[in-house]
């Protein structure tokens, strides 16, 4: 009897030590990030550096940020290395299993805008690289550094808004992140709907309260010149198979903001605070990001968003949302109070001025001000539809261009670099088959068999894949092998691509340009 | 003497510190300006750069005074920030200046009258003209003026990184 008590009791601090022991992840995990021990960087005014803080934050925090994540990730993983940005090199992060940037590389190569030779008009813009385009190691992004180091690679991590503040909403609590292997709670409050949801089009029948998720004790919001965290856009985020929106947070965008994502084995944090202001729960989350990252360190970008202002058909609800009165109505309401606001607080500043007393740089701009002009129905239909190609069609008659979005919706898309420029597809509306459904391409692939409109047919299959193929055969052999297999990206280029990152060929979208260059060949 | 020699440099700072707060711009520079920020030429804007910056000199008559005449366009659709609280996340224009030995500014940007964006935010929109007089004294043969802006652009579906334009003026 004494024997099996004792036998269980050890048994019992066994499981107990082992419970302990079990807390560390056997995962590498590489830090990038800004050492005390190097200069502070220059240029802190550039948003890349800083994250958008004040330089005056910045340099009260430098060097504090590293160890803080030092100390966390220590705790909970059983390799961790760190090094500052500055000497970081992308064949450090083949040596671990997954990297978190918490601030940006040397750039290896500067932006390059391309002009026009002979008008110098703006042609297209590469931008700055961070690491080499082959570059696949799994990362976890704090922040701006996502897009920074991303945006050459096409990651849809991109860069939609520094101005993510300290609370999550909109959140997918069900999501693996949240549950393990480092157990915590999420605690959920109800608090009010940030003005850039309730404002968006998309955002009318929010509530004027949504339970929110505190990640950091500090934001910008609190006037400190904290770091800005960084929310990348929701659509079409999600149009392959491996990326996921997991939740938005407080920013002024909509609620489909992503500031907890994953596009391939890349994973956005979008808040800024380093572990010394993330909560306790927050830290949990976090260190649960890394351990999911590794779990899908081999998942490539299938999709590469290389431009971040493509329109997706999305687009079409906004335009259409911008003929409604409710839409106006909003519009006006927004500017009347701002402006009524601003004659009160002038001759509040005017008053003061006169008296003497010195205004502050505040009161200064707002004596300096003008109200904003509110605009006509008109002018604001002209604003917002106006510059679209196809407003010469509908004008400005909002139930002409509403039936104009709804019966062209399956035709609308995007040259590879559009911004926010759909237009409808006069080949495929001929053939009354969207550009959402594969039977498009089997269409086209039949035109070309029977040899019926085959320059249409060709103009479809070089817009809408990846591909070049010399014939008929050898289109239809590769859309039977892999037609049960694909899937339609916008964000991608308004393709339809194999759902496998070594299956598409290592080639951008077409523009209708270097589609009339293919054909008359 | 010592007293004597005290007061005197009291005096001439005094006096220097006074007449350099009072000087007056010349209403015929001031004439001016209006045309010269009419009449400057800007880079066409576009979606990827979407704000246009330009300067120019105008002198007084007597070549005593010059005016930094500095225009910005913001294409349609976006806009700079006049003034941005701490509470907002975007970054407030700050005009730069870089004055050489022999000319020195009297008082502060003449700035345009900016539109209420949002809470607390202010911005400038469309063609926008800011005006720095300076007095002129002696200055070297290849001494330049240089002004710019350091600003942050926006529209409603994107904000741009904040950058710095600047542009040389050569003062002969």
């Amino acid at each position: 009897m004494k024997n099996k008590l004792f036998y269980s009791l050890a048994l019992a601090i066994c499981m107990t030590f082992t419970g302990f022991a079990q807390e560390k992840q056997s995962i590498s995990v590489l830090y990038v990030g800004y050492s005390a021990d190097k200069p502070m960087p220059e240029n802190l005014a550039s948003a890349s550096i800083s994250g958008g803080m004040t330089a005056e934050r910045f340099k009260a925090e430098y060097g504090k940020r590293m160890p803080a994540f030092k100390s966390l990730l220590e705790k909970y993983f059983t390799t961790v290395k760190i090094v500052d940005a500055r000497d970081y090199n992308e064949s450090m992060s083949k040596e671990v299993d997954v990297t978190v940037f918490d601030e940006a590389p040397t750039p290896i190569k500067p932006r390059v805008i391309n002009n026009d030779p002979v008008t110098g008009e703006f042609v297209s813009m590469e931008p700055a690289k961070y690491v080499s385009d082959d570059f696949n190691s799994a990362a976890v992004f704090i922040g701006h550094t996502s897009s920074v180091i991303g945006s050459s690679l096409g990651s849809k991590l991109d860069w939609y808004c520094l101005c993510l503040d300290r609370h999550a909403h909109h959140i997918k609590t069900e999501h693996p992140i949240f549950k393990g292997p480092f157990k915590t709670s999420i605690t959920l409050k109800d608090m009010a709907t940030p003005s850039g949801v309730l404002e968006a089009f998309d955002g009318m029948d929010v509530p004027k309260e949504i339970p929110m998720w505190e990640v950091d004790t500090e934001g910008y919001e609190d006037g400190k010149g904290f770091r800005i965290g960084m929310v990348a856009r929701g659509w079409g985020f999600e149009d392959s198979s491996n990326a996921e929106i997991i939740s938005s947070g407080v920013c002024s965008k909509q609620k489909t903001a992503v500031a907890l994502g994953r596009h391939g084995n890349f994973f956005l944090w979008g808040f800024a605070g380093s572990p010394d202001y993330m909560t306790a729960e927050a830290k949990k989350v976090f260190v649960n990001a890394i351990v999911y990252t590794n779990a899908h360190k081999n998942d490539k970008l299938i999709v590469r968003k290389y431009n971040e202002r493509i329109a997706t058909k999305q687009f079409i609800d906004e335009m259409a949302f911008y003929t409604t009165k409710a839409s106006y109505d909003s519009h006006v309401k927004f500017y009347e109070e701002l402006n009524e606001n601003t004659v009160k607080q002038k001759a509040e500043f005017a008053k003061k001025q006169a008296a003497g007393e010195e205004l502050s740089q505040r009161e200064k701009m707002i004596l300096n001000s003008d109200p904003q002009k509110i605009k006509t129905r008109e002018e604001y239909l002209e604003k917002n539809i106006g510059r679209n190609k196809w407003a010469k069609i509908t004008g400005l008659d909002t139930l002409a261009i509403r039936k104009y979005l709804k019966d062209n919706r399956p035709y609308f898309f995007s040259e590879p670099d559009g911004f926010y420029d759909l237009n409808v597809d006069e080949d495929i509306k001929s053939l009354q088959i969207a550009n959402t459904d594969i039977n498009v391409l089997d269409k086209a692939i039949s035109m070309l068999e029977n040899g019926t409109e085959t320059t249409k047919a060709k103009r479809i299959l070089l817009r809408y894949t990846l591909e070049n193929f010399p014939t008929a055969k050898a289109w239809r052999t590769w859309f039977n092998k892999n037609k049960s297999n694909m899937f339609f990206s916008e964000v991608g280029g308004f393709v339809w691509m194999i759902d496998d990152a070594d299956a598409n060929p290592k080639v951008r979208p077409r523009s209708e340009k270097e589609i009339a260059a293919l054909i008359s060949k | 003497m010592n007293n004597m020699y005290s007061f005197l440099v009291c005096f001439l700072v005094f006096v220097s510190s006074g007449w350099a707060q009072s000087i007056e711009v010349s209403p015929e520079l001031k004439q001016k300006i209006e045309k010269a920020g009419a009449n400057l030429h800007l880079d066409k804007t576009h979606a990827m750069d979407p704000v246009a910056v330009n300067a120019t000199l105008v002198w007084s008559d007597d070549k005593s005074q010059v005016a930094v005449v500095m225009k910005a366009s913001v294409e349609i659709g976006w806009h700079i920030y006049a003034y941005v609280p701490e509470t907002a996340p975007y970054i407030t224009t700050e005009l730069k200046l870089e004055l050489p030995k022999g000319v020195t500014a009297i008082g502060e940007w003449k700035t345009p009258k900016s539109k209420p964006y949002d809470e607390g935010i202010y911005v400038y929109e469309d063609e926008v003209v800011f005006v720095q007089y300076c007095t002129v004294d002696a200055f070297a043969n290849e001494a330049k003026i240089t002004s710019g802006m350091y600003y942050q652009t926006c529209d409603i579906h994107k904000c741009f990184p904040p950058v710095t334009k600047s542009i040389d003026l050569p003062l002969k």
